[in-house]
C-alpha cells in the first residue's frame, strides 16, 4: 500500500510552500480583474489583494520558522498520508457521481452501498438488503418528500399520478 | 425596538405545527448523530444543512439549533455506556458516567446526564433572553468600518483556540476568505472564475460547510474498509440496573447547585468565542471538584461529576449565539453554519439583527427553551433506542455518510458540478488535517469573507476611497489593534507552552495530534 511518510518539519515546509506560490500565483491573475469604476471605489480585485499578501506573509513565516527550527526546536511527530486509500476513496466518490448522472439514482446509490458493504463484510445478503434499503430510503425522502429532481431510471417521479 | 415586544408573535411562531414538528424532529436526528462516534454537533448541522434550504428562516434555524442541542447531549450516551464519547465534550462525562454504568447504575447516570443537560440548556437560555434586549443597543453604535473591524476581530481569535499552531490557523482563515471571492463581485466583473460558468455564483456555501467539516470525516469513515473495532469492543450493554439506579426528585435537587454553577460556566464560555463545549465542561468538572468537600470521589462514578459537565456543554449553544448574532462571529464550526443558515436566508448576522430582525431572534431562544424541553422528554423514553446506534462501526458507516453527503449537495441546486466541487474540496480538506491544518478556520474565513469585505468596500466609499479615515475610527481602530495583540499572544503563548513542555509530553502531543 502506498504512502507518504514526512516528518512534522518537512510538512510544514511542504504545506507553506505550497500556499506561498498559490498566493503569488493567484496575485499575479488579480491583475486581470475589473479596475475600480470611479476613483476612491474599491475595485474587486482589492480584497483578494489583501487576502493573497496576508496568506504570503503567513506562508514566508512558516517557510522561515520551519527552515530555522532544527535539532530539538523542530516540530515532533510525522505525518502519514495513505495514497493507496484516498486515492480509492476518491474513485469511489467519482464513480458514484458519474452513476447518479449518467444511469440514475437508483443504480448509483445501490451499488455504491451494496458495493462498499460487500467489500467490507463479504456478506451477499446484507449488502443487497442495506443496497436497496437504501435506494428506498433516499427515494422517499429525498424525491417524494422533498421534491428533488435527482436522475431516476425508472422508479417514477411522482407517486400516485399526483 | 424593545426585543421583548416581539415574545407574542416568536410564541405564535415557535408553536406553530410545522415548526413545532421540525423542533421535534431536529431533537432526534440531533440525539441520533450525538450518538454515532466521532459526529459532534458541527458534522451534525453539516450533514443536515441542504435540508435547512427548505424551511422558513425562523424554522431552520430552530430546526438546527434544536439538531446542535441535542447531538451535544447525545454525545454523553456512548460516553456512559461503552466509555467512547459521541462528541468530544462528552469527554469529562467518562470520568464519572463509565464508573457509574460498570457499578450497575447506567440509568441513573443518563437521568443524571439528561436532567443536567437539560438544566444547563434552560439556564443559558433564559440568561439570554433576559440580557438580549440590551444587546440591542450594539445596533445603533456599529457602521460599515466598525463592523469591518469586528469582522477582522472574529478571525483574529481563530489563531488562540484553533489547533496547535496559530499559524495555520490564520492560514486556513486565509483560505477561507480567498474561497469566499470567487464568482461574481459586488464591486463589478467576476474573479477566479477561469471561464467556468458553475463558478460564476461562487462556492456554494453549503458545499463548502459540508467539504470541510464533514469531508474529513467521512473520508476518515470511507477509508476504515476493516474498521469494526466499535462494534466488537463495545460491552454488552446494560441499560436496567439494580436499587440505586434510578434519580429521585430529591436527588435532582440536591443537584442543581452544580447545575447551575455548569450552566453559568456553559453560558460564559458559550459567550467567548473560542473555548466551546469542550472547554466549557472541562472548566465545569474542575470547577466542581473545587468547590466540593468530597474533591477524592470525583472519578469514582459520583452524581455531581456528571451533572457539572453536561450542564456546562450544553449551555454552551445558546451562549454561543451571543457574539454570533450581536456581533456576527461565529465562535465555533456549529454556530458558523447557523450563520451561513441566516445568511443563505438573505439575513445578515450582526447588531442590527435584534433592531430590525423582527420576532426571529427572540423566536429562536423560546424555540431552543422548547428543545430543550423535548430533550427531556426524548431523553428520559428513548434511551433504549439510541443506544445501539453507537455500536455501529465505522467501517460500516462511510458509504451511507457519503451517499448522504452527496445526495444532500446535489439536492441543493440539482447541479452535478456541486458534487464534483464536494468531491475535490473534501479531498483538500481532508489533506489539510492530516498536515495539521484545522477546517474550522476555513468555514470561519469564508462565512466572515464577504461580511468583511462588503463592509470595508462599504466604508471606503463612504470615506472617499481614504482607508486611514476608515481604520483611524475610535472603535475600528481599538477593534484592529485588539485583533493584532489577540493574534500575536496567542501566538507567544503556543509557543511558550510548547518550549516549556517536557520532551515525553511533546512527543506525546505530538502523536495526538496525529
Amino acid at each position: 500500500m502506498l504512502s507518504i511518510t514526512l516528518t512534522r518539519r518537512q510538512a510544514d515546509l511542504v504545506l507553506f510552500t505550497v500556499f506561498l506560490i498559490l498566493a503569488l500565483g493567484a496575485y499575479q491573475f488579480t491583475a486581470y480583474f475589473p479596475s475600480p469604476l470611479l476613483p476612491g471605489y474599491p475595485g474587486s480585485a482589492m480584497f483578494p489583494r489583501i487576502v493573497l499578501v496576508t496568506m504570503g506573509v503567513i506562508a514566508i513565516f512558516g517557510i522561515v520558522r520551519g527552515a530555522l527550527a532544527g535539532g530539538k526546536r523542530a516540530p515532533r511527530g510525522k505525518v502519514e498520508i495513505m495514497v493507496t486509500p484516498f486515492v480509492a476513496a476518491i474513485a469511489f466518490l467519482c464513480a458514484f457521481a458519474a452513476l447518479l448522472t449518467l444511469v440514475g439514482m437508483e443504480v448509483a446509490v445501490f451499488a455504491a452501498i451494496a458495493g462498499a458493504l460487500f467489500y467490507r463484510t463479504r456478506s451477499p445478503l446484507l449488502s443487497l438488503g442495506f443496497g436497496l434499503g437504501s435506494v428506498v430510503v433516499v427515494y422517499l425522502l429525498f424525491v417524494q418528500a422533498l421534491s428533488v429532481h435527482l436522475p431516476l431510471l425508472f422508479l417514477p417521479r411522482y407517486l400516485l399520478g399526483v | 425596538m424593545d426585543v421583548f415586544a416581539q415574545f407574542g408573535p416568536a410564541l405564535l411562531l415557535v408553536f406553530d405545527p410545522v415548526n413545532f414538528g421540525l423542533i421535534f424532529l431536529g431533537v432526534i436526528l440531533g440525539v441520533g448523530f450525538g450518538v454515532l462516534p466521532g459526529f459532534g454537533g458541527s458534522q451534525a448541522l453539516a450533514l443536515l444543512f441542504p435540508f435547512s434550504f427548505l424551511m422558513e428562516p425562523a424554522a431552520a434555524v430552530m430546526f438546527m439549533l434544536a439538531v446542535y442541542s441535542a447531538a451535544e447531549y447525545g454525545g454523553s450516551i456512548p460516553a456512559i455506556l461503552i466509555r467512547t464519547p459521541g462528541t468530544t465534550a462528552a469527554v469529562m462525562t467518562i470520568l464519572d458516567g463509565a464508573p457509574m454504568a460498570s457499578q450497575g447504575r447506567p440509568r441513573r447516570a443518563l437521568t443524571i446526564s439528561i436532567a443536567a443537560g437539560v438544566t444547563g440548556g434552560i439556564i443559558s437560555t433564559v440568561i439570554f433572553i433576559l440580557a438580549a434586549s440590551s444587546l440591542a443597543w450594539v445596533g445603533l453604535k456599529f457602521g460599515p468600518s466598525e463592523l469591518f473591524g469586528v469582522g477582522v476581530f472574529g478571525l483574529s481569535i481563530v489563531g488562540s483556540f484553533v489547533g496547535k499552531d496559530p499559524a495555520k490557523a490564520f492560514l486556513g482563515a486565509t483560505i477561507g476568505l480567498l474561497l469566499a471571492t470567487v464568482g461574481d463581485s459586488s464591486f463589478g466583473g467576476t474573479r477566479f472564475v477561469f471561464d467556468q460558468p458553475y463558478l460564476y455564483d461562487g462556492v456554494p456555501l453549503i458545499v463548502m460547510i459540508v467539504a470541510m467539516l464533514a469531508g474529513p470525516e467521512a473520508f476518515r469513515l470511507l477509508m476504515s474498509v476493516r474498521d469494526f473495532s466499535d462494534a466488537a469492543k463495545a460491552k454488552k450493554l446494560q441499560v436496567a440496573g439494580g436499587q440505586d439506579d434510578r434519580l429521585s426528585f430529591r436527588e435532582y435537587l440536591d443537584l442543581i447547585p452544580a447545575m447551575l454553577r455548569g450552566g453559568l460556566i456553559g453560558t460564559i464560555a458559550g459567550a467567548l468565542p473560542g473555548p466551546g463545549p469542550t472547554m466549557a465542561a472541562v472548566l465545569a468538572y474542575n470547577e466542581e471538584k473545587r468547590w466540593s468537600r468530597e474533591p477524592e470521589k470525583f472519578g469514582t462514578g459520583i452524581d455531581r461529576g456528571v451533572a457539572a459537565p453536561e450542564s456546562s456543554n450544553n449551555a454552551v449553544v445558546a451562549g454561543a449565539l451571543v457574539p454570533a448574532l450581536a456581533l456576527g462571529i461565529p465562535g465555533s464550526g456549529a454556530i458558523a453554519i447557523l450563520l451561513g443558515v441566516l445568511v443563505s436566508k438573505g439575513i445578515s448576522p450582526g447588531p442590527t439583527l435584534f433592531s430590525d430582525g423582527g420576532p426571529l431572534v427572540m423566536a429562536v431562544f423560546i424555540g431552543l427553551l422548547v428543545a430543550n424541553i423535548i430533550l427531556l422528554f426524548v431523553g428520559l423514553f428513548g434511551v433504549r433506542l439510541f443506544v445501539p446506534i453507537s455500536r455501529v462501526p465505522s467501517g460500516f458507516l462511510g458509504p451511507f455518510v457519503f451517499v448522504l453527503l452527496m445526495v444532500g449537495v446535489y439536492a441543493y441546486d440539482n447541479s452535478f458540478a456541486h458534487v464534483i466541487m464536494l468531491i475535490v474540496l473534501a479531498s483538500i480538506a481532508w489533506l489539510l488535517e492530516r498536515m495539521g491544518v484545522s477546517t474550522l478556520p476555513i468555514i470561519l474565513g469564508f462565512v466572515m469573507g464577504p461580511i468583511i469585505e462588503n463592509n470595508l468596500g462599504r466604508a471606503l466609499i463612504i470615506e472617499g476611497g481614504d482607508l486611514w479615515d476608515v481604520v483611524s475610527k475610535p472603535i475600528t481602530a481599538s477593534l484592529l489593534i485588539v485583533s493584532t495583540v489577540t493574534a500575536v499572544v496567542s501566538y507567544i503563548r503556543t509557543v511558550r507552552s510548547e518550549s516549556t513542555m517536557s520532551e515525553p509530553l511533546a512527543d506525546e502531543a505530538a502523536r495526538g495530534a496525529e
